[in-house]
């Protein structure tokens, strides 16, 4: 098989040359009939509507967007013109809701309680004047978008929303690609931050933080000891478990080199190795030990996990990477305490330096994701989930090196609000990643993990004094280094942006399109259809975000159905 | 070349020069000749509209082909989900006698059947590097994906086309 004779081949034997008279053609197009974008747009439209139409929705926001612009030029700083504008071109008929400012105490516990029972209780509105200061946990997992996105193409809205399920508004905005201002130097984190006008909220205004970690550049590092640890149970036989897990599995391999080394453990009713300490390098040997894997039997889930520990520690790269993924449907069903079992061994295992990342097939709402969700969370590794190829290549290929390699661990937030200029603010998602103030100096205290390259945004809907001054919140961010047990501090002195840029205007977006599937007493004005209609503005050509748009416009066309 | 193009004359240049990359890849995509000359004049009129809006940061080969595949898509998108299938009586006649010409020319023809057969994921970037023969950066920037995700793929495209030929 020699592919370098593929261009001889097919320029000699299968290519097509271009005819004088199709030049001219095309000349002619450009001369003879005063082109101009118009008219090509009309020629197009006889050929292709779906085109036609694309091209009318550009033009439409190019105009929209210098519309925008100049009003922006003529608004001053949080006048609220912005949004306003266009609103007024949009509906003028929309309802512009009072909401009253709450003042209900953060109650860590109660919304752990209500997270176990399948009900998010959102964060309520605070006072400035009752806490200014709000501490979070960063959560750079994504797995809730994904899951939604394969219930609701088996149900209506009004079903999901009927079953009680609900995703989590964090890891919808953190499942999208971002363009913000790297890490410059020694440190792993750069922050931004950036207030615009909540779209949902007309007296309201969003502050938008990211942070953003370090890139890595992965052959440079010390090399990764990864153990895919895979459930091979009789529940994983579904195709878009065993099979995906394993064609995207094997894609992960491919950015492996000869400083990693790469095991396998498998667990079903009993536990085997599979394959022990391959060299990165290896790929062909790799490949074939996930080829051999079949499914049948129960689920052992906590003595998977031992099994998985015991051979990371006999490959364990000293400074480097040491990370167990597993890879399963989250259904345990061997040994009564076999779920807490797990969650306190991979606690234990994290001070070891062996982390744990959580990649779900086919995760149930009822049964595996919560579980999942704080495995992953306990083990300082993501949680994601795999529902195609396509999502397993932007879990393993894409973000690679964020899926593998953390950063800076325990990342907690403190935002502090500047009673004089801020009302009332609320914490949009990251429901259950809300810390006390105390525990953002308390090292003892476990928190989400940063990925090489990864953006964590979180957005805090505010409310602001009149008159207010610029200097509206300060954030604070704790870390650590991956190898390190004492945490360092970052604070975010730069000012806060009203450059308003399309990644705002997408996240704001997903946010919106949460409030609305998770039918929040928080949404006001938020409708899918503007959802629709800011996302596709803002998607960029990139993929990911307008699949988002699809999937939304599939959402309300099936809304009753 | 790389410079805006003000007019016509800029055009037929830029046709001269890469009309039959642009023509081919088209024709590799949707495989009917009518079609891929339409592409072809969409891409041409598109650049001739858009050029003052190409920014250097690629080559303008890596550029058009962009527009090419792009308009390739939204096409096999917009009619319906076209499966290319080619068979071996898509042979053309040589008029070659050799044997080992013939031997060569069979195997070419497999493995270009094998590469017209693999799914679109994975057949672009096969077409992309070998016959358009960008780097895996470029292809990057036609497709818009991640330097990885290219060489992952090009990896499994590579690992499925062995398995087709020696099935």
């Amino acid at each position: 098989m020699d592919l370098k004779n593929l261009k001889e081949y097919i320029d000699k034997n299968k290519s097509l040359e271009v005819a004088e008279e199709l030049k001219q053609k095309t000349l002619e197009a450009t001369t003879n009939k005063e082109f101009n974008e118009k008219a090509f747009i009309i020629k197009h439209n006889k050929k292709h509507k779906s085109n036609f139409k694309r091209i009318i929705a550009v033009a439409a926001c190019l105009l929209l967007a210098v519309g925008l612009g100049t009003t922006a030029l003529f608004s001053g700083l949080f006048s609220g013109m912005l949004k306003a504008n266009y609103y007024e071109n949009e509906d003028p008929l929309r309802y512009i809701p009072n909401i009253i400012v709450e003042n209900e105490e953060i109650n860590k516990d109660m919304i752990d309680e209500a997270y176990q029972n399948n009900d998010i209780i959102e964060n309520p509105i605070v006072k400035t004047s009752t806490e200014n200061i709000s501490t979070f946990s960063i959560d750079v997992d994504t797995a809730s978008y994904v899951n939604f996105r394969r219930y609701i193409s088996t149900m209506s809205l009004s079903q999901f929303q009927n079953n009680k399920y609900t995703i989590r508004t964090e890891e919808a905005i953190n499942y999208f690609n971002y363009s913000y201002d790297k890490p410059v130097g020694d440190t792993p984190i750069a922050v931004t931050t950036t207030v615009g006008d909540c779209s949902w909220n007309l007296k309201a205004k969003l502050a938008m933080i990211t942070v953003v970690g370090k890139e890595l550049i992965t052959t440079e590092q010390a090399g990764s000891n990864i153990v895919f640890l895979v459930d091979v149970s009789g529940s994983m036989s579904a195709e878009d478990k065993l099979p995906l897990l394993k064609e995207s599995l094997t894609m992960a391999i491919e950015n492996l080199n000869e400083k990693d080394t790469v095991s396998i453990v498998t667990y079903a009713g009993g536990v085997q190795t599979i394959l022990s300490g391959a060299g990165g390098n290896e790929k062909y040997r790799i490949i074939e030990a996930f080829n051999s894997l079949v499914s049948g039997g129960g689920t052992a889930g906590a003595d998977g996990l031992n099994l998985a520990y015991s051979v990371a520690n006999d490959y364990f790269i000293e400074n480097g990477n040491n990370r167990i993924i597993l890879a399963t449907d989250g259904d345990f069903n061997v040994g009564p305490n076999s779920v807490e079992e797990m969650e306190q061994l991979v606690t234990q295992k994290r001070e070891s330096g062996i982390f744990l990342s959580v990649i779900g097939f086919g995760v149930s709402y009822n049964s595996g994701d919560k579980r999942l969700e704080v495995l992953a969370d306990n083990g300082d590794g993501g949680y994601y989930v795999i529902d195609c190829l396509d999502e397993g290549e932007k879990v393993l290929c894409d973000q690679f090196s964020s899926t593998l390699y953390t950063v800076a661990k325990d990342v907690k937030l403190q935002v502090e609000f500047n009673i004089n200029a801020v009302e009332s603010y609320r914490l949009i998602g990251y429901e259950n990643r809300v810390l006390s103030n105390k525990d953002f100096e308390n090292d003892a205290v476990d928190a989400g993990d940063l990925g090489a390259g990864q953006t964590v945004t979180a957005l805090y809907e505010i409310v602001l004094k009149e008159n207010a001054a610029s200097d509206l919140f300060n954030v604070d961010v704790r870390y650590k280094d991956p190898n390190e047990n004492e945490s360092k501090l970052y604070s975010h002195t730069a000012q806060i942006s009203t450059n308003l840029t399309g990644d705002f205007y997408f996240a704001s977006a997903v946010a919106e399109a949460c409030l609305v599937i998770n039918n929040s007493k928080y949404k006001g004005t938020a409708s899918l259809e503007h959802t629709v209609d800011t996302a596709r503005l803002y998607s960029n050509g990139d993929i990911y975000k307008e699949n988002f748009v699809k999937l939304l416009e599939s959402v309300i066309n099936n809304y009753n159905t | 070349m790389e410079e805006i193009c003000h007019d016509t004359c800029e055009l037929s240049t830029l046709m001269d020069e890469y009309g039959n990359c642009v023509l081919n890849t088209a024709y590799l995509y949707v495989k009917d000749k009518q079609l891929a000359e339409d592409i072809f004049q969409e891409v041409f009129l598109k650049a001739y509209l858009k050029f003052n809006t190409f920014q250097a940061r690629s080559s303008i080969k890596t550029w058009l082909i962009r527009i090419t595949i792009n308009l390739c898509k939204d096409n096999l998108k917009s009619t319906y989900k076209k499966k290319v299938t080619v068979g071996l009586d898509d042979i053309t006649a040589t008029s070659e006698s050799a044997e080992k010409a013939a031997v060569e020319h069979i195997e070419s023809e497999r493995l270009y059947i094998a590469v017209m057969s693999l799914k679109q994921n994975y057949r672009e970037v096969i077409l992309l590097r070998y016959y358009n023969q960008l780097t895996p950066e470029e292809i990057s920037t036609v497709l818009n994906i991640h330097g990885g995700t290219v060489r992952t793929r090009l990896f499994r495209a590579t690992s499925c086309l062995k398995k087709i030929l020696t099935d």
